[in-house]
């Protein structure tokens, strides 16, 4: 085997100090390989996204690896305390055969690819309340001034529901939808038209 | 496969071996499970085990203790093949 080849490109990344790779680690949890790419690109770390997925694959079998040596080890020293009489060597086939079992096992990976999807959809949900947050108050400065929505706002006796479907028709025309729940989890209200009063 | 192909294939065993920092080995079966995550999912666990052997033969990665079934082998990456890995990596 040849050890003189093009060096590969998470190379940067391993050698890092280990709380910094740690440091990568939780933020590819929660943001995208390009958006990290860029991220260690602003300390002057520039890294491919080859590099970047093949370093995080290697840090999910590392740990991986890790939690199963911790099972392993936990369960050996249950058995030494049941069968004290174990010798070592005995002990250590044991956690040999088991490791071997667990290391064979996808689930751990499945479980933290679901958590991990879990963060990026629950990621997509904040930037999407934050947009609709920041929609909303822009709607607000446009609309504040137009004289129809005052008298809708201002009106008396009116019940609040029937003047947020007023303002509804006034603001959004033919795209409003009173029917639909409207709040700060809902996705699509981001996508609302540019409007203005008119 | 072709030289190259087969070169990151053992540097993909080497990789998973390298991963495991555990004092225990890793079987056929379990290399074949990751490296197929590293790039390589149609490979035969002869081929795996084969490569695995060529490996161990260069000194780059050893077997670990049997476990109680003498027919299961399990390896462990040695202090060499943390030198070669470091050596193509960086």
């Amino acid at each position: 085997m040849s050890a003189t080849r093009k060096p590969r490109g998470d190379a940067k990344l391993k050698t890092l100090p280990e709380e910094r790779q740690q440091q990568i680690d939780d933020l590819l949890a929660s943001h995208t390989l390009k958006e990290v790419q860029a991220s260690l690109a602003e300390d002057g770390l520039n890294v491919s996204l080859q590099a970047l997925s093949e370093f995080w694959s290697w840090r999910q079998l590392r740990a991986q690896f890790s939690r199963k040596e911790t099972l392993v080890n936990e369960a050996l020293e249950q058995l030494k305390q049941s069968n004290p009489q174990l010798s070592e060597e005995a002990l250590f086939s044991h956690g040999q055969t088991v490791f071997g079992l667990l290391a064979l096992e996808e689930k751990d990976s499945l479980t933290w690819k679901r958590i991990q999807d879990a963060r990026s959809r629950r990621l997509k949900l904040d930037l999407d309340r934050q947009r609709f947050q920041r929609e909303t108050a822009e709607l607000f400065l446009k609309w504040a001034a137009d004289r129809r929505a005052q008298e809708i706002a201002a009106a008396g006796g009116v019940a609040q529901s029937e003047k947020i479907e007023r303002l509804g028709q006034l603001m959004f025309g033919d795209d409003w939808d009173g029917k639909e729940s409207t709040g700060p989890t809902r996705t699509g209200q981001s996508d609302a038209k540019e409007i203005s009063p008119k | 496969m072709s030289g190259l192909e087969l070169e990151n294939f053992r540097h993909a065993l080497l990789k998973v071996a390298e991963a495991n920092r555990s004092r225990f080995g890793i079987g056929v079966q379990a290399f074949k499970l990751h490296v197929a995550n590293l790039g390589f999912p149609d490979v035969s666990e002869k081929d795996v085990r084969r490569e695995l052997e060529y490996v161990s033969e260069k000194g780059l990665l050893a077997e670990a203790a049997k476990a109680l079934s003498p027919e299961n082998q399990f390896w462990k990456i040695t202090a060499a093949g943390r030198d070669y890995i470091a050596t193509r990596e960086s």
